[in-house]
């Protein structure tokens, strides 16, 4: 027995095979777009014949790294500087520091508290061989008080590897940290300090000034000890906020307040079954007529044109350039 | 004609691609599993390494495609000491799967490359507290989508129970795991006995999931040389593993655990919480009480058996008012009961049983051609193993593996396909599960370890109409490998739309063994 579908039936029918295909919206927005990273800027500088010819400031033996041991501790600033390495007979195995012990804070008028390695290696290069350190190091949960004398260094300190960050949610930019020419020039530690190496487009930060290049020295008047100081205050900072970015450009220190950027809204699907339909997702829209009838579909790329769902017209960009008149 | 000849010009499939991914120097694979973290949609492989010799040297390699198919390191994620486990699962629906990383506080998102930081996603009390020094474990069973809602939800086991998190769509920025229960799991539960093993007698830490359960066990001791070295601390804590099904045919998945006397039952709310206690607490027909212990074949388990969408019951128990040994299997489906408490009814009758000679292990329910009705899976070993063992008269035991169809909820009275193993007496685990289809048929291939030093995929067969097929194993393997003794075989989960693969993780490389 044969029964007829009704329009009612037909529509809910559409209505109810739109909502299955309905897609999942996305939990969090998508990363900026544009993203501009000049590919001189891509390595840092070799400026090792430079280094080697900085004042060398003097010698610990410790060795130090980030503290963050857990991922609970990787969620704020860390505390502290943990001691990877001693060298036998160095002023740090005399004063007692072992492997694995936490130096938290350097007692002197005002005590300094440690959070990054690049604040221990502006020590050791600040601090006159003979003067006297005196410590806090925490070692298995108790705190102890060490007093070590650093003799003067005769070699420079081992090259660190550089390491890239990036931010793409809210100002969209990557940092590498700076090389030690760099970051003594801004009178930071080595492993201290942040260039800006990649930008997006539309990064609020490139209307505020800032530009590729630049070493961002401190924000809010905190140093850049470490290139993620800057993208931990871009993420914690209020919407609609600013931030204060020292920056370091050709030798001179210029100041700078960049706005923390809100994203723009905009409309990605629209449906009406079975009359309208149009769908954008990042660079491609599709736009639709009566089921399907005329279908308009474009990207940065190309477009189609879909007529009674068989008759096509399809173009975009061609595999050759351009003649470009001079 | 046209698809003859372009049948003869397609070129020929490779039945298996075996890749190698040599590992560096100095470092050994502890797990291998597959996950699209750029949602290109060829997935990654994912490596769990560890550094000889260094404890908590510990990180994660992510391999990716290239051109031609070929593998390459493009990232190692290092692992900090608090890390106990890992999974991955697309959260954030859409852009790929994310990384998860659980310690002993909570669950944190992994984002990688030059964003590396963590995101905390939810803080519990993750039931195995410290993390091994050699190895973090992948549980990827904790992230699933419970509600439906295309979300993937977080399932983390705590001393006491599980917690639950939901994404929901209507989640504020930032904080999309708004929904969050506690299920605590009643006392009875709680009667585990604290294991002997070697790493607790020297004091050191174990986790396990096995016998249905999530255990811990901790103990330090006294550094003093000999055996007799006391316990200074001995720590043990115990869940029972968690049957996510729905119970109540509503759509979503429910949580159901069954601990030594009781099944007990938390239903999911439309708002997506699950209560502190459970709804319903059924009293189990076949308890596990201290007699039982020594009952090798008991199992109990959880699944849809009719696809009607509610969760039904077996339970599997060694017959002592049979002078024989012998095993029952005993099926409890929610459809049979007409009156009294669901599933076990009033009087705890099955709706149907099953008996078989001899002892039972490894019970699995997994529907193997397609059609929705999980079929059965066990292993069933001689009435006379324990005279066998005793006499040492052979070198070997033999195991039987065998296959009950269900054809529309209702499990075959026979067994559908029987093959018989010699498995040595020495310490090896036969290993035989049927891992998905490789052929194209319909139906899922039978993975063998039955040797020590080779790995086998054994064809299953369907012959005769579709309605009245009978089903064999083809002993000729359809492919097998020569591998090392003490190489380890994952299997992971299948992903869809692709053929099912292998891993297989020995000194210095893993392979990976792609079929179809």
């Amino acid at each position: 027995m044969s029964r007829r579908v009704s329009a009612s039936q037909l529509a809910l029918a559409c209505w109810l095979l739109a909502s299955s295909c309905a897609s999942e919206l996305p939990r969090r927005s998508p990363p900026l777009a544009g993203m501009d990273e000049p590919l001189e800027r891509i390595a840092p500088p070799d400026d090792e014949a430079a280094r080697q010819a900085l004042p060398k400031g003097s010698f610990t033996g410790a060795s130090v790294g980030d503290a963050r041991q857990s991922l609970d501790a990787m969620l704020g600033e860390p505390e502290g500087v943990v001691v990877q390495a001693v060298v036998e007979n160095s002023p740090a195995d005399a004063a007692g520091i072992e492997v694995g012990d936490l130096i938290l804070e350097v007692l002197r008028e005002p005590p300094i508290a440690l959070h990054w390695p690049s604040e221990w290696r502006r020590l050791e290069l600040e601090t006159e061989p003979g003067a006297k350190l005196r410590l806090v190091i925490d070692r298995a949960g108790a705190e102890r008080e060490v007093e070590l004398v650093p003799v003067a260094r005769v070699r420079s300190a081992e090259h660190e590897a550089g390491q890239r960050v990036r931010e793409e949610e809210r100002v969209g930019i990557v940092l590498r940290t700076a090389t030690e020419v760099e970051a003594r020039a801004a009178a930071l530690g080595p492993g201290g300090g942040a260039v800006v190496v990649g930008l997006t487009r539309e990064s609020p930060w490139r209307e505020a000034g800032v530009a590729f290049g630049d070493l961002i020295r401190a924000v809010d008047g905190v140093e850049v000890a470490h290139p993620a100081v800057v993208v931990d205050a871009i993420l914690s900072g209020p919407e609609d906020g600013e931030l204060e970015l020292e920056i370091v450009r050709e030798q001179a220190l210029v100041t700078l307040r960049a706005p923390l950027s809100r994203r723009e809204q905009q409309v990605t699907e629209i449906s009406l079954p079975p009359l309208f339909s149009y769908e954008k997702e990042r660079d491609a829209s599709t736009t639709s007529f009566l089921l399907g009838f005329v279908k308009y579909e474009s990207t940065p790329a190309a477009w189609r044109l879909r007529l009674v769902w068989l008759f096509a017209f399809a173009g975009g960009d061609a595999d050759r350039l351009e003649i470009v008149e001079r | 004609m046209i698809a003859l000849l372009a049948a003869l010009q397609a070129p020929a499939r490779e039945f298996s691609r075996i890749q190698t991914l040599a590992l560096d120097a100095g470092f050994e694979a502890h797990g291998a599993s597959l996950a699209d973290l750029d949602g290109d949609g060829a997935p990654e492989v994912l490596l769990a390494l560890h550094e000889r010799g260094k404890d908590f040297s510990r990180s994660i390699e992510v391999w990716k495609s290239g051109a031609g198919g070929a593998l390459s390191r493009a990232e190692r994620i290092p692992l900090t000491p608090d890390v106990v486990a890992f999974a991955h699962a697309d959260l954030r629906a859409g852009g790929g799967e994310e990384l998860v990383l659980f310690n002993a506080g909570g669950a944190f998102l992994w984002l990688r490359g030059e964003n590396a930081r963590p995101e905390r996603i939810l803080e519990c009390d993750f039931l195995w507290q410290t993390a091994d020094p050699e190895s973090a474990f992948e549980w990827s069973e904790g992230l699933r989508d419970l509600d439906g809602d295309g979300f993937t939800d977080l399932v983390v086991p705590e001393p006491g129970g599980f917690a639950v998190a939901l994404q929901r769509r209507s989640g504020v920025q930032g904080a999309p795991w708004g929904v969050v229960s506690r299920a605590r799991v009643p006392e009875d539960a709680s009667d585990e006995p604290i294991w002997e093993s070697a790493a607790l007698r020297r004091g050191g830490m174990e986790h396990r999931e096995s016998n249905g359960s999530f255990s811990i066990g901790l103990s330090t001791r006294e550094a003093v040389a000999g055996s007799d070295a006391a316990d200074l601390l001995r720590v043990s804590e115990h869940v029972p593993a968690p049957f996510w099904l729905d119970w109540d045919a509503d759509g979503d998945l429910d949580l159901v655990l069954q601990t030594p006397h009781a099944l007990h039952v938390w239903t999911l709310t439309p708002a997506g919480t699950l209560s502190s206690a459970p709804q319903l607490s059924l009293s189990l027909p076949v308890v596990e009480d201290t007699a039982r212990e020594l009952d090798a074949s008991y199992s109990a388990h959880v699944v849809d058996l009719d696809a009607d969408g509610r969760a039904d019951c077996v339970i599997f128990a060694g017959d002592k008012r049979s002078e024989d040994v012998r095993t029952q299997g005993l099926f409890f489906t929610q459809a049979a009961v007409r009156e009294a408490a669901p599933l076990f009814g009033k009087d705890g009758r099955p709706s149907s049983l099953l008996v078989f000679a001899g002892f039972i292990s490894g019970p699995t329910f997994k529907d193997l051609d397609g059609d929705g009705f999980p079929e059965l899976t066990l292993r069933a070993v001689r009435p006379d193993l324990i005279d066998q063992i005793r006499s040492a008269s052979t070198e070997s035991i033999d195991s039987d593996l065998y296959v009950y169809r269900n054809r529309g909820g209702v499990l075959s009275r026979q067994p559908d396909v029987v093959r018989s193993h010699a498995i040595p007496l020495e310490a090896f685990q036969l290993r035989a599960e049927f891992f998905g289809d490789v052929t194209g048929d319909g139906l899922s291939e039978l993975f063998v370890r039955d040797d020590p030093e080779h790995v086998r995929v054994l064809m299953l067969r369907a012959q005769g109409p579709k309605e009245k097929s009978t089903w064999s194993l083809l002993e000729k393997p359809l492919w097998e490998l020569e591998v090392g003794e003490k190489a380890r075989v994952q299997i992971p989960p299948p992903r869809k739309g692709s053929k099912p693969s292998l891993f297989i993780l020995e000194a210095g490389h893993v392979l990976w063994v792609r079929f179809g």
